[in-house]
């Protein structure tokens, strides 16, 4: 063991491997916080420096986790004590923007954020955006192909990719940097990674694709007095909207309440009393006009009776003030640990039906449990969070069923966006068939011989099969 | 008692401001226009003083092109009973303002005028106190909390390292702080409401007043670019960088 850390220390330099309390010091698990176990953590510079560390890692069979931001939330990055963690957080340069073609070129340890201050700079936009914005990374975005906020208008991470560069697990080198928007030339092997959650390669670099700005935007929160006219709603915003529909994030009452009202952490702009909130967010380029727009697309939705009550942000300052409600996770956090976190895919037709039966189902065995439900739901995607004053493990197998059972009736999925980590690889089979299940593990099997990347984790334990 | 409020439109808070590339001006081409927020501030303390029954009507005063109405909308959405647009294409200056507003208070007999301490585009600080000195009313500037009773304001001021409260008799003048109240949001039902409400339309020589230019503006500059930070490998290091490179003078402490 001290052999190779010595020879990975000469490779990276003595401050760039760190041990005992600065690796525990982090934590890769964004609900529990719990200290990171790993028995060495790496920070290569380069490409060059991460594939020399891959390569001396697979000649003495030690295994890696790859840490990015560390606010994944299925805990994909989380390390046993004899993993030893390749961290990306030296390598965070952008390399290169192209106005003309539209693309940004950067490697894959460089914050969400700073890649779209980046596209700001020259008047275009990087479309992914999530709350964890300031702390994920390209390569975490990537290997969990992000979601977030504005997939109505824009798709996941994986639209928002040209090409990768990846190290694989022995070390080689994989360099796939198209920075072509239509490229047809054989297998399109980007895709093969995108999604992954590190246990088929390791992303090192990444072109992007970016798009034109919309720097004018109006938000609007508005109350829905049933499921119905929510989804009324949704219908009637796409249409009268068009493409200019930039976000429709749904929060249940039992989130927007919780949030304001009953918490304190934020004045609610509209009284608690409905059964469901949206903030909805249109993106155009001419200020009065998208303003103009938006404005007649809410005023006719409420002519409509679709929506019961409304504030429009009338600055930015409120827009930012509406959007943490929204975003407020680190206090839904706080308001209702321990919770178990649930993201989930449905059809939206039945989201109401389904949310309302597990609120009975988990209230049967926990009258007082709290059942808070949020999500992107223009994209069929609920964040459910679950919380009885407790966890352990037998709870969890029993939320668990009751979550996902329901969920395999009408066909939905166990994992939206957030992926499977560890948290749900031994639910897979619910939402994937055993011959999807038994190809992928081919392709880990051909891709990862030796089973250093990521061990443990996304495919289920062949005990579960 | 009736209340004024003058509000001005200007760019957003949170917008990245251009610069022209001649320099002589920020550009607002197609930027998002917001009321400028002690502005909002004012707005919403006199809702707030008609709702406690302290006030009747609150009339909202804006100058500038028309597109000023839009802010005098948002102002009458939140609660402003109606609106007085001073139509012009000017930028006018402090004095110019002050001067408008004096014939407004003239005409209206207000028994309070609350103004933003600043506009966050220009940073005068200024049409509250001349509006006081113009009319002869006193003056409480930079308010955090503002109470009206027996024909008397009290108004506590922010100033350095404490508070201050005044009592002024009424009219007055009051110009707000950011931690007097925090606005509340435009609701829809008002939005459509305040379509209606009514708009007068003015123009500076209706108040017979003529708008003077005293000052010109020179040329206007971006802050310059940070530069990005170094690592230094010790703390030796580190004293060396400050005295030689920042010019920093170091004590020895004790
Ligand atoms: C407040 C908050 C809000 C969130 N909102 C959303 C949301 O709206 N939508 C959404 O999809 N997610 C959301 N997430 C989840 C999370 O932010 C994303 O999954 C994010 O993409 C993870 O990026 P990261 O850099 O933090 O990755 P990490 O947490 O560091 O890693 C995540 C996984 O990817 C692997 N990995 C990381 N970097 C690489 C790399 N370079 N190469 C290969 N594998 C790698 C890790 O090993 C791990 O398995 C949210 C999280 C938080 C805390």
């Amino acid at each position: 063991m001290d052999t190779l850390l010595g020879a990975i220390e000469r490779v990276v330099g003595e401050k760039n491997i760190l041990r005992g309390e600065d690796v525990r010091a982090r934590s890769a698990d964004w609900i529990t916080r719990e200290p990171c176990l790993a028995l060495a953590l790496v920070r290569p510079v380069s490409v060059g420096q991460l594939s020399q560390v891959m390569a001396l890692c697979y000649e003495a069979d030690q295994p890696v986790v790859t840490h990015g931001g560390l606010t994944g939330l299925v805990r994909g990055a989380v390390a046993a004590s004899n993993d030893l963690v390749i961290s990306l957080e030296r390598m965070t340069e952008i390399e290169s923007v192209d106005p003309v073609g539209g693309t940004l070129t950067v490697q894959a340890g460089a914050p969400l954020q700073v890649v779209q201050e980046a596209a700001e700079q020259i008047g275009m936009q990087f479309a992914l955006d999530l709350g964890a914005r300031g702390s994920c990374t390209i390569g975490g975005n990537i290997a969990t192909n992000a979601g977030g906020i504005r997939v109505i208008r824009y798709g996941m991470m994986r639209d928002q990719v040209l090409g990768l560069e990846v190290v694989l697990a022995d070390g080689s080198v994989v360099s796939s940097m198209n920075n072509m928007l239509k490229n047809n030339a054989g297998y399109d092997l980007k895709h093969m990674f995108i999604g992954s959650e590190g246990t088929l390669g390791i992303v090192t670099r990444a072109v992007l694709k970016l798009q034109p700005q919309q720097s004018a935007s109006q938000t609007a929160l508005v109350a829905c007095d049933s499921f119905e006219n929510l989804i009324g709603l949704l219908q009637h915003m796409r249409q009268t909207l068009g493409g200019e529909l930039g976000a429709f994030e749904v929060m249940w009452r039992s989130y927007y309440a919780l949030l304001t009202e009953e918490s304190g952490r934020h004045n609610p702009p509209l009284d608690t009393s409905s059964p469901f909130y949206v903030l909805i967010e249109s993106l155009g380029n001419d200020q009065a006009e998208t303003a103009q727009r938006f404005e007649q697309a809410i005023t006719s939705a409420f002519e409509k009776e679709l929506l019961s009550d409304a504030v429009i942000a009338s600055s930015d300052a409120q827009r930012d003030r509406l959007w943490a409600i929204r975003e407020d996770i680190e206090g839904l956090s706080e308001l209702i640990a321990p919770r178990f976190v649930f993201d989930i895919s449905l059809s939206i037709v039945d989201m109401n039906t389904y949310v309302n039966a597990l609120e009975v189902s988990v209230r049967d065995i926990w009258p007082d449990a709290k059942v808070v439900v949020f999500g992107h739901l223009g994209d069929g995607n609920l964040h459910v969070s679950i919380s009885t004053g407790e966890v352990n493990e037998e709870m969890r197998i029993i939320i668990e069923d009751l979550v996902y059972k329901p969920l395999q009736a009408i066909g939905g999925s166990i994992s939206a966006e957030h992926g499977i980590g560890i948290k749900k690889k031994n639910h897979l089979n619910i939402s994937r068939n055993p011959g999807e299940i038994a190809l992928m593990m081919k392709l880990k099997e051909v891709m990862d011989p030796k089973g250093l990347l990521n061990r443990g984790k996304v495919l289920p334990d062949k005990t579960n099969l | 008692m009736k209340i004024i409020v003058s509000v001005k439109r200007v760019i957003d808070y949170n917008v990245k401001v251009r610069v022209k590339t001649d320099n002589s001006d920020v550009d607002l081409t197609n930027v998002k226009m917001s009321l400028n927020p002690f502005c909002e501030i004012a707005v919403e303390e006199a809702i707030r003083l008609k709702e406690a029954g302290v006030a009747s009507e609150i009339v909202v005063v804006s100058i500038g092109p028309n597109a000023v109405q839009e802010q005098l909308r948002t102002a009458m959405a939140l609660g402003a009973d109606r609106a007085i647009h001073i139509e012009t294409e000017m930028q006018p200056e402090p004095l110019n303002v002050a001067k408008l507003l004096t014939k407004i208070v003239e005409a209206e007999e207000p028994g309070l005028v609350i103004l933003g301490k600043q506009s966050i585009d220009s940073d005068n600080n200024q049409v509250g106190q001349m509006l006081a000195a113009l009319t002869g009313w006193p003056q409480g500037t930079f308010a955090s909390e503002v109470k009206i009773e027996d024909g008397k304001a009290l108004v506590t001021r922010e100033v350095d390292g404490g508070l201050r409260t005044l009592s002024l008799t009424l009219p007055a003048v009051v110009t707000t702080d950011l931690r007097l109240n925090e606005p509340r949001y435009a609701k829809l039902p008002d939005i459509m409401k305040a379509k209606r409400k009514p708009m007068e339309v003015k123009t500076p020589a209706d108040l017979n007043v003529h708008l003077k230019k005293h000052i010109s503006q020179l040329k206007v500059e971006t802050p310059p670019q940070r530069q990005v930070g170094i690592k230094v490998d010790s703390v030796d290091a580190l004293i060396d960088k400050l005295k030689n490179e920042a010019k920093i003078i170091l004590r020895k402490l004790g």
